[in-house]
């Protein structure tokens, strides 16, 4: 009898282990961590000077695309496409070449950018997957870098993104950063 | 009795299950803060400076054992072509610093394919020293050889690194601002340590002398 219940404690015990192993996956998955990153730019007021942003891809879940999200000051959705970065791969985009395209023909000289990691090129509806690191430069005073921030992806901030990129660029091209980095650069 | 033995089998069953799957998480992700990655830019091109990687030891590893602390950072150069061009692993002490020129020390000598580095992906593993007779006391090829892939490179929090960036924001001016910021941490997977390790081994191998990168000055 004793041992029967020994037997049956050490069941529970791994059943119970295997539960909270689980269930880490699924809230990890949940939270979609590490698939989403804001910078804010500053293109300053000589045209002639030109930022960047540099993505990353450090490899872990091979080639990623990058879908990019471009809002001016005031919360408006301007531009969006997406971008190949290959497995160990680096991608330059310009910063002009981001913002230069809104749909509504009135282009933005500060702002935020928004990328969500995807396995595909799919600006208007991603799969966010981890990872990929990046990093802007702003052309303040003097030239100032600084690295994507993580955040967390809600699931009504992924919905608002999908539906923005499907609707608002129109077929004429306007609203499309393609430009960023033409042959990398895509929009569906 | 058979009761117990079902019960018996069961429980084994269920551990061996937890077992697996805690071996799989182990396989499949190595901790937090030992996998860095950065970029450079504009190395080795005209009218622009030379940039630098500096890596610090902020004191983690130092025991009564190794009251120095060592730590090893493997570094692994890339080109834009997503090739490994260079690899090494230089010692950093306890509150060492570690200062790099990436013309120099890390795109200098790249692997035999020879093209001349501009822009490209830094990784930067932070480990224990895997100590290797011809090699030294940091080996990022992980022992390897000709024959044999030994991957002994055992990742360690917690090295600090950052990297200058070249920027050419002007295409009509000669001018070069240079930016800097810390590496970013990404997931180190033992998929990825290992490839690392083994092309690392097949430059030193066959690179005749090329796709080694040097460590710089400071320790």
């Amino acid at each position: 009898m004793l041992r029967t219940k020994t037997v049956m404690g050490l069941l529970l015990i791994g059943v119970f282990a295997g539960l909270v192993l689980t269930s880490t996956g699924a809230a990890w998955a949940q939270n979609q961590t590490d698939v989403f990153w804001v910078a804010y730019f500053n293109e300053g007021t000589n045209t002639a000077i030109d930022g960047n942003v540099h993505i990353v891809n450090p490899g872990v879940n091979g080639d990623t695309w990058a879908d990019i999200y471009v809002f001016d000051a005031r919360q408006e959705f301007k531009e969006c496409c997406t971008c190949f970065v290959s497995a160990d791969g680096i991608l330059e985009l310009s910063l002009r070449g981001l913002t230069s395209n809104p749909w509504n023909g009135v282009p933005a000289t500060t702002g935020v950018i928004k990328i969500v990691s995807d396995p595909a090129a799919d600006p208007d509806s991603p799969t966010p997957t981890p990872e990929l690191r990046s990093w802007i430069t702003n052309i303040n005073n003097v030239v100032t870098e600084e690295r994507f921030v993580p955040t967390p992806l809600a699931p009504n901030e992924l919905a608002e993104l999908s539906i923005a990129c499907h609707t608002l660029p129109n077929q004429t091209g306007a609203g499309s950063c393609a430009n960023a980095n033409p042959g990398f650069c895509f929009f569906n | 009795m058979l009761r117990t033995k079902n019960l018996k089998l069961y429980g084994l069953t269920a551990i061996a299950v937890v077992l697996v799957m805690c071996a799989g998480s182990a396989l499949a992700q190595i901790g937090p803060d030992e996998y860095f990655v950065n970029y450079y830019s504009f190395a080795h091109t005209a009218g622009a400076p030379d940039g630098k990687v500096r890596i610090d030891n902020p004191g983690l590893a130092v025991t009564t054992a190794d009251p120095d602390g060592t730590l090893c950072a493997d570094v692994y150069v890339f080109d834009t072509q997503e090739e490994m061009t260079e690899c090494c692993g230089c010692r950093v002490t306890a509150d060492g610093l570690r200062t790099f020129s990436i013309n120099t020390n890390l795109t200098g000598n790249p692997s035999v394919h020879g093209r001349v580095l501009h822009d490209g992906v830094i990784k930067l593993v932070s480990a224990l020293p895997n100590p290797s007779p011809t090699i030294g006391q940091c080996d990022a090829t992980g022992g390897g050889t000709r024959l044999t892939f030994p991957n002994n490179i055992v990742p360690t929090a917690d090295l600090r690194a950052w990297g200058q960036h070249v920027q050419h924001t002007n295409s009509d001016s000669s001018i070069y601002p240079t930016t800097e910021d810390a590496f970013q941490e990404a997931t180190l997977t033992t998929t990825e340590l290992n490839g690392l390790q083994e092309t690392c081994t097949a430059l030193w191998v066959f690179g005749s002398g090329t796709g080694r990168c040097t460590c710089g000055t400071g320790d």
